[in-house]
């Protein structure tokens, strides 16, 4: 385990807003709103934050990326709070990404405080994932003119083909879906809560991509979060127990080494955040970080191994499934919550160590990968 | 699928305006490294595996298997009549070599992972041919 230094980051407060469908509120408002809650919750306010990040990007086909409409930048974020940051930066990419640009940033005292903030918008009047373009270049040249779509298309291909050789069923998947809507009932931010769902209707449910179906599928909402992010020594003095970022590695191989090099095992572990966008990225994930060998991830979950009160906990608030699309700003959320004990029902008993991987799950892809710890 | 005049069409580049131009004339043609010669796509300006940039274009036999498929079913892009099947084709030539394309002259539920499969060509506007694949006979 990486030893404390009082130069990494924890992260100090967390915001979050309610996750809906569409919202009268304009986006802008709702970013500002999760800002304004991460910062009280860190028990300060406008004027002790001087960093600013964000992940704007909206990454949807349909997207207009507009700013203050389906994106919020920087700029606009540091108006609309009356922020005076020292650094103030948009990135690209999963929380990983931004945590360790922000854990830069504080280690080398260019700021103090810094809040991260991850809004997504689902529009009103058009398809999500729709578009019309008559002309492609660049890698969709070789997609789109077949009708595939860069999200979902070569995911369900890759779900077929773990299927045929690890004979995965569809009710193994059901039990990732499950899971997730369980635990969901448990987070009050939760899109699906109170919405349980029956293996029955799961099977009879609409084909997206087959074998994918709608409710392998995260549902986009409309809301934000944020958390305020400062050194470890400046984390003492906050209000609730601090959650360190005790590794980052945004770029780490999906390759089964991840723990390895981490010096961990799963059982230095209580609990892990997988990103879920599909909801077979859980089997992806807990197989190429190496939580579990390759062809296992299948049983390990159906055998109820992963569910909150199982042996290891994976998406213990309900994933992206059953939370709705953050982009895995949700699963930092919750690896934060739940070691500093603020998790509620859904309190993992003697929490100190969860992982979290938060990237789609596809060969050649990275995994970008925190390890957020009490100590 | 629907006419195909209103799907999304191909803006060769640089790196691919020979692979269009070659399915134009009814030929797979792929980048293959001229330092150690293995074949790599989509183009990329370095070889994958030795990070040479040199490399030629080179006929392939067309041959392969259905490495995985899906099945469409929902309309997400304009042009197309759901359901179809897009499929993960990896060529004779080499393990790990893949295209991706749609599965013709075959119903989807009878595409199988394994399935061997031979090139053909679809033209689908005054410019372009698409590498489709068929089931071998």
């Amino acid at each position: 385990m990486t030893q404390p230094n009082p130069k990494r980051s924890a992260i100090v407060g967390v915001g979050y807003t309610e996750l809906v469908r569409q919202s009268p509120d304009g986006l802008a408002a709702l970013a500002a709103r999760a800002a304004l809650a991460a910062i009280t919750d860190a028990g300060l306010t406008v004027a002790d934050i001087d960093g600013y990040v964000g992940a704007p990007a909206a990454t949807h086909a349909s997207a207009r990326h507009v700013d203050g409409v389906d994106e919020v930048s920087a700029g606009l974020m540091v108006h609309d709070l009356g922020l005076q940051p020292a650094w103030a930066e948009d990135l690209t990419g999963f929380a990983p990404v931004v945590i360790e640009r922000a854990a830069r940033a504080l280690a080398a005292g260019d700021c103090r405080y810094v809040v991260f903030v991850r809004a997504l918008f689902n529009p009103i009047g058009v398809r999500y994932q729709a578009t019309d373009r008559p002309l492609v270049g660049g890698p969709e040249q070789f997609m789109l003119p077949y009708g595939i779509s860069m999200a979902g298309g070569r995911h369900s291909l890759w779900l077929r083909r773990y299927m045929h050789d690890f004979g995965a069923t569809r009710e193994e998947l059901f039990t990732v879906v499950a899971n997730a809507r369980a635990a969901a009932a448990l987070n009050p931010y939760a899109f699906w809560r109170n919405r349980p769902l029956e293996l029955e209707d799961y099977l009879d449910s609409r084909w997206i991509y087959e074998p994918m179906c709608i409710f392998d599928c995260d549902m986009p909402v409309t809301g934000a979060g944020a958390m305020v992010l400062t050194t470890a020594d400046r984390a003492a003095d906050r209000p609730h127990r601090a959650a360190y970022v005790s590794a980052v590695a945004p770029k780490h191989p999906a390759d089964g080494t991840l723990l390895r090099s981490l010096g961990i095992g799963r059982d230095d572990l209580q609990a892990a955040q997988l990103y879920d966008g599909y909801s077979h990225f859980v089997w992806y994930w807990l197989e190429q970080t190496g939580l579990v060998g390759q062809g296992e991830a299948h049983t390990f979950v159906h055998e109820g191994r992963t569910a909150l009160h199982g042996e290891f906990p994976v998406n213990t608030f309900g994933g992206s499934l059953g939370e709705g699309r953050l982009h895995g700003f949700g699963h930092v959320r919750e690896a934060a919550m739940q070691v500093m004990g603020r998790a509620g029902e859904r309190q993992v008993p003697s929490m100190q160590n969860c992982l979290v991987v938060t990237g789609p799950g596809y060969p050649g892809l990275p995994a970008p990968t925190l390890l957020i710890t009490a100590r | 699928m629907a006419a195909p005049s209103s799907r999304p069409l191909p803006v060769p580049d640089d790196l691919t305006r020979p692979y269009w131009q070659a399915a134009w004339e009814g030929r797979l043609e792929l980048p293959r490294c001229a330092a150690c010669g293995r074949w790599r796509f989509p183009p990329t300006p370095t070889c994958d595996d030795c990070g040479s940039p040199a490399f030629t274009w080179a006929p392939v036999s067309g041959r392969g298997i259905v490495y995985s498929f899906g099945i469409v079913h929902e309309n997400f892009i304009k042009g197309f009549d759901p359901p179809y099947v897009v499929a993960q084709i990896e060529l004779a030539e080499q393990p790990g070599l893949y295209l991706m394309a749609n599965i013709v002259d075959c119903p989807p539920r009878r595409v199988t992972i394994g399935m061997p499969v031979t090139v053909t060509f679809e033209q689908v506007s005054d410019t372009v041919r698409l590498p489709q694949f068929r089931p071998a006979v």
